[in-house]
């Protein structure tokens, strides 16, 4: 079958205003569908990469609950724990409490932390050992960095709540991460700093967050996590252990039903797109019925006629289309909502299937109708 | 005179197909717009009627939300020596110290999340009176119960009368279930306080709270409006405990409410403005297109002494009559959505927050708004092109 691509390419042009907002059109709602899926899809992601390896172990109140810093030895002692370090929430306030200043602000023990997450960060040894030499130093992630505008030497100053005092320390370090689980928006103190800063003020003490275990056999995770919670059972700081991933898995879960309801609104977007673009289609052919009574005198077959039709709208939604994605590719790793936008292929390939179903859809009925139209009834109708 | 409407509705009816198309495009955008504000409206709804004017909150300056919040046990004594403190009938002083924390639980749908839980004092509930409990019972102070909110009710296991849920090794059972007229505090689980300050293994509160007495010491007191916290007892408190901010528990409130409700009305408009564009270009598309089949009609009209004017008027109504449609249906379309309860998590307070959509009059109001702008915009140039048309062109051609 031999479509006249000139003729298609004539066609769009003709009504050009309508062919254009048509594209817009369709590319407005494949950018919302690809903004939110990129969401969806940095979540899932943040839980994919997270290590099955590690075992994080936090209080089983909440996570607004402590644990005692002398656990430590107590789990580093456990057969099959290669590591342990510790990370603690410090909260406070930068700046102010605007929502644009709330990262997360963690004290950690330097070597521990190097030993169990430095191969998911891209940092200098030079640098790692700076920041462990420094008690008043820290480092910050890259998208930090940028959004915070800090650079190396620059001093931080944050206000304590949960612990009291203010932090007053140095940028010695600008991390990457290698993995999405592990964001670029983070700010990491030493531990002892603000530990004896809030013990100065009278505060609280000689507690941490969270511990995280690195394994020996990655195996024995679920045996490992089972007989540290078993240890602490009928204690006061009762702790919850499991994996990296189901560690991630439960903020992700913390969303309860948004990302659906976000995924529901983008569907309810896409079928109106589709009747923006079969009205578009619809009032082509109702135009152009003379016209394909002349192609068809000319010896086009019906087929070739409504072929025309599926191309041109094909065409005009695959342009909305591929530009949106372009777009939406461009956000891959930004920060939204504490969510690292990620745009894999397969997203774009997603964007690329939808624009082109509402191409075929929106043709379908013009070509269906195109194809039956007689050559005698197509010419004696008045457009 | 201008030209009859029966005219422009019945020209709707003319092109089935188009009219149809674009209603639908108009419909399902409004429709988008409503259910995202009824959801950032039940929201905001529920975090602005949650607190009263003159209860006053106490937490330290720099604690953004009552969980970041540290008062140790002298504070709570200094604080609740103030003289602005208001008594009930029984001359009893109505203050509360309380704990504030999340719990992690299950919701019923899987997956985890922070039940914000409050340790609550004897005259925690005077001082919130619009709380009521509207099954079951109080917990008894000093005993393992709690009371949950409704909107916790069935949305979080084991929250439901009778049911149990787990304080850190313990089995807490709830005997109550409140209902605090939509607001926050129905996404709680309230326990007696001093307990729950040991299982969480602390030696500090992290709120105070208490009834403002009406006209005590000017210096000390708000004046006036006790919203108006007078800067005298915040530094009164300060010079003795250390940097305190006071403030009322309604605006407490409606400040974290910020956090989330200002993502969801981001999200309301970005969304709005781009989909506004597909409505747009459908009524565009569809009444151009109208204009150029009409030609002849148009010059009959023309020709017969309407003026252009009229015919620009009637193009421009025609539009927005169909995006006025389309509206409605729209909110036809939203309405079910009314009531239905969700929840998610608050990160400002890192807390579980459910609200119910809210489709009220300002949510309908806006989405008219739209598609009355909508046909508008969309239907002023094809209306214009009409009104341009010269009668003998148009009556020649074809």
């Amino acid at each position: 079958m031999n479509i006249p691509w000139r003729l298609v390419l004539a066609h769009t042009k003709r009504r050009w205003l309508r062919s254009t907002l048509t594209i817009v059109s369709v590319f407005m709602t494949i950018l919302i569908f690809g903004i939110l899926r990129s969401f969806i899809v940095g979540i899932e992601t943040s839980v994919a990469e997270a290590s099955s390896t590690r075992l994080v172990s936090a209080s089983a109140l909440s996570l607004f609950a402590h644990l005692p810093k002398r656990l430590e030895g107590e789990i580093a002692q456990l057969p099959g724990v290669e590591a342990v370090t510790h990370w603690t929430w410090f909260g406070g306030v930068y700046i102010d409490s605007s929502p644009d200043h709330l990262w997360g602000r963690f004290g950690v023990d330097v070597p521990s932390m190097r030993k169990v997450y430095g191969p998911d960060l891209i940092l200098d040894d030079e640098v790692w050992k700076r920041f462990e030499e420094n008690r008043t130093s820290c480092i910050i992630g890259a998208d930090l960095a940028k959004d915070e505008k800090l650079k190396l030497g620059d001093r931080v100053k944050i206000v304590g709540n949960l612990f009291p005092g203010t932090v007053d320390v140095e940028i010695v370090g600008i991390y990457q991460s290698k993995v999405r689980s592990f964001d670029q928006k983070t700010m990491f103190m030493h531990w002892d700093y603000m530990n004896e800063l809030s013990k100065s003020a009278g505060g609280r003490q000689d507690i941490v967050s969270t511990f995280t275990m690195l394994l020996k056999d990655p195996g024995q995770a679920g045996g490992l996590a089972k007989s540290i919670d078993t240890n602490y059972a009928s204690s006061s700081n009762r702790t919850l252990t499991q994996t990296e991933k189901m560690f991630q898995a439960q903020f992700a879960s913390m969303w309860g039903n948004l990302p659906l309801f976000f995924s529901i609104l983008g569907g309810i977007v896409i079928v109106a797109c589709l009747m923006v673009t079969a009205n578009t289609m619809m009032l082509n052919a109702r135009e152009r019925v003379q016209e394909v009574g002349i192609l068809k005198t000319l010896g086009f077959t019906p087929g070739s006629v409504s072929t025309m039709a599926l191309v041109e709208g094909l065409l005009l939604c695959l342009v909305g289309g591929a530009l949106a994605m372009a777009v939406v590719r461009s956000f891959d790793g930004k920060m939204m909502m504490f969510t690292i936008l990620t745009v894999p292929w397969r997203t774009i390939a997603e964007g690329l299937a939808i624009a082109a179903g509402l191409g075929l859809l929106s043709g379908f009925i013009p070509a269906l109708l195109t194809h039956k139209l007689t050559i005698l009834d197509a010419i004696r109708r008045r457009a | 005179m201008p030209v009859p409407l029966r005219y422009n509705l019945r020209s709707l009816f003319y092109r089935k197909g188009a009219t149809f198309f674009t209603l639908i495009a108009v419909a399902l955008t409004v429709a988008v717009l409503a259910i995202l504000l009824a959801v950032g409206r039940g929201f905001e709804q529920s975090m602005s009627l949650s607190g009263r004017d003159d209860n006053l909150m106490v937490l330290r300056a720099s604690a953004s939300s009552e969980g970041e919040s540290v008062l140790s046990r002298e504070d709570v004594n200094t604080l609740s020596g103030l003289s602005q403190i208001a008594r009930n009938a029984a001359g009893e002083a109505l203050f509360a110290a309380e704990l504030y924390a999340g719990l992690a639980l299950e919701r019923t749908t899987g997956g985890s999340t922070n039940v914000p839980i409050r340790g609550v004092s004897a005259r925690s509930f005077e001082i919130r009176d619009q709380i009521k409990i509207v099954e079951g019972q109080m917990f008894r102070p000093g005993s393992r119960e709690v009371v949950i909110g409704k909107n916790l009710k069935d949305r979080i296991q084991g929250c439901r009368l009778g049911g149990v849920v787990k304080v850190s090794n313990e089995n807490w059972q709830v005997v109550g279930i409140l209902d605090a007229g939509d607001t926050a505090f129905d996404t709680e689980i309230w326990g007696d306080g001093e307990l729950l300050v040991q299982i969480f293994d602390r030696t500090f509160y992290n709120s105070f709270i208490f009834r403002a007495a009406p006209g005590t010491d000017p210096g000390l007191t708000p004046e006036k409006s006790p919203t108006k916290v007078a800067t005298g007892l915040v530094k009164y408190i300060s010079d003795r405990l250390g940097a305190v901010k006071i403030l009322s528990e309604k605006t407490y409130f409606v400040d974290q409410a910020g956090f989330l409700g200002g993502t969801l009305s981001a999200a309301a408009i970005f969304l709005t403005v781009l989909m506004s564009f597909g409505a747009l270009a459908g009524l565009f598309n569809t009444f151009l297109a109208a204009v150029s089949g009409r030609t002849r009609e148009i010059g009959a009209l023309l020709a017969i002494g309407y003026r252009p004017m009229h015919v620009f008027l009637g193009f421009l109504a025609e539009a927005v009559l169909l995006a006025l449609l389309g509206g409605l249906l729209g909110i036809l379309i939203a309405l079910p959505f009314n009531g239905i309860k969700t929840g998610t998590t608050n990160w400002g307070t890192f807390t579980e927050q459910a609200f119910s959509f809210r489709v009220d009059q300002s949510v309908i109001t806006s989405a008219i708004i739209l598609a009355l702008l909508v046909g508008l915009i969309g239907g002023v140039f094809p209306a214009l092109r009409a009104a341009r048309l010269k009668p003998v062109d148009t009556l020649r051609r074809g």
